[in-house]
């Protein structure tokens, strides 16, 4: 009898009232908030397929308007007549509407609510509607991906990251994207102090080393005594360790052109001031950095 | 009232009963034998013919002379009538002198088949032949294999009309006496109308509540000779061709007799895949239906997509779907077992191929629905006994049921309760889960991981005292 007193507590005080079939979800694969005149806008991107022959899914984004983010989540299942499922968002745009306040309340929407997760990508673009429509979301997705791996050029910035670095009071770095004829990253956008900064793609590479989130990325610098010649490096691996009043830095640079004919210690020097010259704008501590060089140059 | 006008009363004048009566002198002999059961050219060659050229004896040397030149193997002097009616029963002769002595002398018909195949114990490298519906036959196929003076038998004859004879299989020195004993006693105590099969003792000999099965029969004698040498106990009943292995542990279901006639890796890899499809008969209905009704979130968004398009004409819930179409698999699964084999293949076209793609056209259920339950269904099967099958199948709806309530908490819940069945579970007073529950690291050579023969010195210390092997 015990047993199934035990086993009866057990199953009701945990709920089973999560039962929802398949066919009534609305899954929403990106969101996109802006605040026009105390108004959000939001952009809803849902995936869905339209038959049972349907290889690929068809991507519709709705637009609703409201005072807060959960009424306008219940006016959008109501227009849809399903239940909103967040728990395989991939996207979450923002524009430079969204700041301190706004900000938070996005933040408290998606920590309040059970059913979604954090770790999908946040950016920021001038335009949401357009961006929904111009590109699929998993493509979104792979753009911030492969440039971070391949070039160090951006930050793959999750719901988590913002939420983290928003009650840290540090800077948030938002990918940013520029719509035209077609998507490209543009560089960073970072919040600080209710304010937006844009930071250019060359110096997220920086910012990427002070955050020691490097990959990998190609650096040329022109030879000083000869015009249209180069000194090209691939740097294959950057770790960075931060102590109390030093930065260490450690390289695996691969030397893929040295028309300049410089020797390795010539590399040495050229890649360090360089990285010394711009780290300095982002932190004062003292900059030690070692690096392995392999490759072509002159001994 | 005579011996022969009581046999006649009490079989109400039986046709197939047969009197004789032979005159040598002034003795009388009358001869009772069921022609049914009895070997007419044995009666007529070894008894008849020799009674016939018998000259006049007086009545206590003739009974002396039947008994001892008789050719027959056994001839036995009975001294009551419940003796002569149980014999007479079991196929023997009865010769009765001048209504005053006795004599049962064997003729028994071999109603038997042969040794044949195994049937649903089948080997790929081992021996092949199975126990059949005789007792001597199967007592004689494990003597051939263990050729050890210290293989003792006990005898019973259970069942108030059946008389089945019973025999209780073990090695003195090996096995634990104890166990033995314990065996006997419950046997002793069983009253029953009839042993019509092995099977019938499953229910006196099991004392557990659980679903899985603590017995398991065998008709393999390589796998029952096996056994024995382990330290268990075998039961031989006759009229069945199974016998039964006592005690039987969880582990046991996961063995086959093919695992000691191959490489100890390949034996490990065969048998991680039956536990991996065991685990598979009993949660993957449960799986989809708590991810497609609870757990949505757990699946990459395109399978999600991919379910949710499949799902799209099916009006029933997920929990309907599945428990609709395990009902649909069960129906064929007892149909293919129950009808003719020629009539198989109609059903196996008829189920596989019409009522699954037909009920897809029709919607009635998604195709992932039919791949889930067909995937689950196959995997059961690699289980060969039976009933460890058919515990799966209550134990596959209960998770189902669960997992529709709660998810994958439900699914968490039934394993704990799977989990607290099995180790709450004793096959004979022993630990059905040993050797993992309690663990015992030199019998997990012989678990789900097979080392080398060489490398498994030792006996299972609970099923046996002698605790190295070879000795």
């Amino acid at each position: 009898m015990k047993k199934i007193i035990i086993i009866f507590i057990l199953i009701f005080i945990t709920g089973c009232d999560s039962y929802i079939e398949l066919n009534d979800l609305a899954i929403i694969n990106a969101l996109g908030i802006e605040k026009v005149d105390n108004t959000y806008k939001i952009y809803a991107g849902t995936v869905q397929m339209l038959d049972e022959e349907s290889l690929m899914p068809e991507i519709e984004v709705y637009q609703v308007e409201g005072t807060s983010l959960n009424q306008i989540i219940d006016n959008l299942s109501l227009a849809l007549n399903k239940k909103i499922y967040l728990s395989h968002l991939d996207l979450l745009l923002l524009n430079d509407s969204i700041k301190d306040k706004e900000l938070e309340e996005i933040i408290n929407f998606f920590l309040n609510n059970n059913e979604t997760r954090e770790d999908f990508l946040v950016i920021n673009t001038n335009d949401i509607n357009k961006t929904l429509e111009k590109m699929k979301f998993q493509e979104i997705n792979e753009l911030v991906k492969n440039n971070k791996r391949e070039t160090s050029k951006t930050i793959y910035t999750t719901m988590y990251d913002v939420i983290k670095n928003y009650y840290d009071k540090k800077s948030i770095y938002i990918p940013a994207i520029n719509i035209k004829e077609t998507i490209t990253l543009n560089g960073l956008k970072e919040y600080k102090n209710n304010k937006y900064k844009d930071i250019k793609s060359d110096d997220v590479i920086y910012i990427n080393y002070y955050l020691n989130n490097i990959d990998t990325y190609k650096l040329s610098f022109s030879c000083s005594n000869q015009t249209n010649k180069y000194l090209y490096l691939n740097i294959l691996k950057g770790i960075t360790t931060t102590l109390n009043k030093e930065i260490l830095v450690a390289n695996e640079i691969k030397v893929i052109t040295n028309d300049c004919n410089y020797s390795k210690d010539e590399i040495n020097k050229i890649f360090n001031d360089n990285l010394k010259n711009k780290l300095n704008k982002l932190t004062k501590k003292k900059i030690t950095i070692n690096n392995t060089i392999r490759g072509t140059y002159e001994n | 009232m005579t011996y022969l006008e009581k046999i006649k009363k009490e079989s109400n004048n039986a046709d197939d009963y047969i009197y004789k009566e032979i005159k040598i002198g002034n003795n009388l002999i009358n001869t009772i034998n069921i022609e049914t059961i009895t070997s007419s050219e044995d009666i007529n060659n070894f008894i008849l013919k020799r009674i016939s050229i018998l000259e006049n004896l007086e009545s206590d040397n003739l009974k002396d002379f039947l008994l001892n030149f008789l050719p027959a193997t056994t001839t036995e002097e009975l001294t009551n009538y419940e003796k002569l009616k149980n014999k007479l029963l079991n196929g023997y002769t009865i010769l009765i002198i001048n209504n005053k002595y006795i004599l049962a002398i064997e003729t028994r018909r071999d109603l038997t088949r042969g040794v044949a195949e195994a049937d649903y114990e089948k080997s790929i490298m081992g021996p092949k032949d199975a126990f059949i519906e005789h007792y001597n036959t199967n007592l004689g196929l494990i003597r051939r294999r263990i050729k050890d003076i210290n293989l003792h038998i006990k005898t019973k004859e259970l069942g108030v009309h059946t008389k089945t004879k019973i025999g209780v299989l073990y090695i003195n020195g090996i096995c634990k006496m104890d166990l033995v004993n314990k065996i006997v006693k419950k046997l002793d105590k069983i009253n029953i109308d009839g042993i019509i099969d092995n099977n019938y003792l499953k229910t006196y000999l099991n004392e557990s509540k659980s679903l899985f099965p603590t017995l398991k029969g065998t008709e393999r004698p390589d796998l029952a000779s096996e056994a024995l040498l382990e330290g268990k106990v075998l039961i031989i009943a006759d009229n069945s061709p199974e016998v039964l292995i006592v005690p039987t542990f969880f582990i046991d279901f996961f063995h086959t007799s093919d695992d000691y006639y191959q490489k100890p890796l390949n034996v490990t890899f065969i048998r991680l895949i039956r536990l991996l499809a065991f685990i598979i008969a009993i949660f993957l209905p449960a799986l989809y239906v708590a991810l497609t009704t609870h757990n949505p979130d757990s699946m990459p968004i395109n399978l999600l997509l991919s379910f949710q398009s499949q799902r799209m004409s099916v009006p029933f819930p997920a929990f309907v779907e599945a428990i609709l179409m395990i009902i649909a698999f069960e129906i064929l699964r007892e149909s293919d077992i129950r009808i003719p084999s020629s009539m198989g293949t109609a059903i196996s076209i008829l189920g596989g191929l019409v009522l699954g793609d037909a009920a897809v056209v029709a919607g009635i259920v998604s195709p992932i629905m039919i791949i889930v339950v067909a995937i689950s269904a196959i995997s059961g099967l690699l289980i060969q006994s039976i009933e460890a099958i058919n515990s799966i199948r209550w134990y596959r709806f209960l998770v189902i049921i669960l997992a529709s309530i709660f998810g994958f908490y439900g699914i968490f819940l039934g394993v704990i309760l799977i989990l607290i069945n099995l180790s709450d579970t004793k096959s004979e007073d022993k630990d059905y889960l040993y050797p993992f529950a309690p663990i015992n690291l030199n019998e997990q050579k012989d678990g789900f991981v097979k080392v080398n023969t060489k490398g498994a010195k030792l006996r299972n210390p609970i099923l046996s005292n002698n605790k190295v092997r070879g000795n």
